[in-house]
């Protein structure tokens, strides 16, 4: 391989995995932006997405795709089930464990998110040890699970040495639209519109007649509609899951959002993109054990140099 | 009492331990602009508040064209046509001009608020050659402009301004109370929270004077605009 088909083969990969992040990033940015918490369950619940979605595959019988297909179908069901089974969890959550401390001090609902999470992460240890064919029945619940493979890896450039799988062009595929049709939800319908209004001024929102509490509880609903989708491309994608895994994406998805300016959501899609492109920069001209450090160190230099991120509202405003 | 929009029946509420408001009474009949004027921390926000359903009631009652309010939420309130310009204007600041005024009309679903768009762009002419502008770039003066703006948009009943003066220069407020006369005369019910109590109580029908949460004193607009009290107290004449 050529340096510059190395460039771009790195630049393939962290495309798709920063476009993964964006849609997880997404979550956070959009409940922050509305009721300026930072739910750390978000990661986790990305993670029961995945678990669920293995579930459904087991389920469905679903396997490799037939010889002369680049997918097996199946997967379109995935793409209802999960994202619909997130967003009932996570408006569930915004229900039973944050709305009723919307009046208390910020701390309150935060300490309750870094519970959640804990109550996800052991629904996803109970899950994985479920004795189910597909997740590896015998071995240990924490053990990462194979996710079965439902896309070819077979390369559409042919005998290129780049490669670009279906794969990568699922998750564009997905993610694409989904980017789009939130942009002109958030910025032409009349929800749209509720939704900035009750993140900018919830009184006067109140005062205009909007039902803040049913339009946080949509925030949660998308947000936790994106993380469903996400969870099924990274499945698709890495073909690996086990129940920390939230962990780790959330906080690439948390450093993206905060990275992109948190509460804006073209930066969060910013933040995810670049997020994803460093990690694979980073793993191939440096050095994976250092991939973290150098995405950390990106975020604390852009920080520096934009306190409120690369696209958050940075002047004051008059009120 | 016959023709009363609003009735608010001896209310209690406030904040933790404290109460702001304590058994204040007040009426407003359909059509009439009643002012209710105090000094800083007398309680005025709190019952347009309490009103608007934002401040929750401890006791006490209020009714809106005889129907109880107090009970609802604050959505359910503006749906029955009561609108508040709130104090500090509280402008959607990353939306704009027409954004905000179209948020106004949030729960109508009739086929004219582009109608009234166009009259309330009439009302305030600045709005229509900023309308593109986000909220929060606009001065002071044209926010309050735009709070009224937003507020009509819901095409009350019932306006309740909170201190619709408060830190815009003399010229602009009486153009502000003129635009307010002019609602007047359409028919519109409003009252108005004021400490400019002069200002007030030349445009309004009736007044309350408010002290640490009650009433006490209220008449005519020509009568308390007489009283020595009043002339003492809120019009700084010895
Ligand atoms: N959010 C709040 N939390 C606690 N106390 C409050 C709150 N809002 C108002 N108060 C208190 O309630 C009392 C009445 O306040 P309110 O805002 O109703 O007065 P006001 O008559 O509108 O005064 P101003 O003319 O300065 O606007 C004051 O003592 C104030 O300190
Ligand atoms: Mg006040």
């Amino acid at each position: 391989m050529t340096n510059s088909e190395v460039l771009v083969q790195q630049l393939i990969i962290g495309l798709s995995n920063g476009m993964i992040i964006a849609l997880i990033a997404l979550g956070y940015t959009m409940v922050y932006g509305i009721v300026e918490l930072i739910n750390f369950s978000h990661g986790d619940l990305f993670m029961l997405g995945t678990f669920l979605a293995l579930t459904v595959v087991g389920a469905l019988g679903l396997g490799e795709p037939l010889d002369g297909q680049v997918i097996t179908w199946g997967v379109i069901p995935l793409l209802i089930i999960v994202p619909v089974f997130c967003a009932a969890v996570n408006w569930t959550a915004d229900r039973l464990a944050y709305r009723p401390l919307r009046n208390a001090p910020r701390l309150a609902p935060l300490v309750s998110a870094i519970g959640v999470s804990f109550v996800y992460m052991n629904i996803g240890l109970f899950w994985g040890g479920l004795p189910m064919e597909v997740f590896n029945m015998g071995t240990a619940p924490a053990a990462p699970k194979d996710f079965t493979a439902l896309v070819s890896y077979d390369n559409l450039l042919g005998d290129s040495n780049i490669t670009l799988t279906a794969k990568e062009v699922l998750v564009f595929a997905v993610t694409t639209p989904l980017l789009m049709a939130l942009t002109v939800m958030v910025k032409y319908t009349r929800l749209g519109r509720a939704m900035r209004a009750v993140a900018q001024e919830p009184t006067a929102a109140r005062l205009v007649g909007i039902h803040v509490d049913s339009v946080i509880g949509v925030a949660f609903i998308l947000g936790g509609a994106l993380a469903g989708f996400a969870s099924v491309i990274y499945a698709l994608y890495n073909n690996t899951i086990y129940f920390q895994m939230g962990f780790r994406v959330g906080m690439d998805a948390f450093t993206a959002a905060v990275l992109g300016g948190i509460g804006s959501l073209p930066g969060a899609v910013l933040g995810g993109i670049l997020i994803g492109v460093i990690r694979a920069f980073s793993d191939q001209y440096i050095a994976t054990e250092w991939t973290n450090v150098v995405v950390f160190a990106v975020l604390i230099l852009a920080l520096f140099f934009r306190p409120s991120g690369l696209l958050g509202s940075t002047a004051a405003e008059k009120v | 009492m016959a023709g009363a929009l609003l009735e608010v029946d001896t209310i209690v509420a406030g904040y933790g331990p404290v109460d702001a408001v304590r058994g204040l009474s007040l009426t407003v009949n359909e059509g009439e602009v009643v002012t209710l004027i105090g000094a800083n921390g007398a309680g005025k926000t709190s019952t347009v508040n309490a009103i608007s359903g934002v401040l929750r009631l401890r006791s006490g009652a209020i009714r809106f064209a005889g129907e109880r309010i107090d009970t609802l939420q604050a959505h359910a309130i503006v749906e029955r046509g009561v609108a508040q310009v709130p104090e500090g204007r509280r402008i959607f600041p990353r939306l704009s001009v027409l954004e905000n005024l179209q948020l106004g009309a949030y729960l109508r679903k009739d086929r004219e608020i582009q109608k009234d768009l166009d009259w309330i762009m009439e009302l305030f002419p600045i709005l229509r050659e900023r309308r593109p502008q986000l909220g929060g770039t606009l001065s002071g003066g044209e926010q309050q402009m735009l709070a009224i703006g937003r507020a009509l948009m819901c095409r009350p009943k019932l306006l309740l301004m909170d201190e619709p003066s408060m830190g815009i220069a003399p010229l602009l407020a009486a153009k502000i109370y003129e635009s307010i006369r002019q609602l007047s005369e359409r028919g519109l019910t409003v009252l108005l929270i004021e400490q400019n109590a002069h200002l007030a109580l030349r445009l309004a029908n009736r007044g309350y004077v408010v002290e640490t949460g009650s009433v006490v004193l209220e008449g005519p607009a020509a009568t308390l605009l007489g009283d020595p009290r009043v002339r003492k107290a809120y019009l700084g004449e010895d």
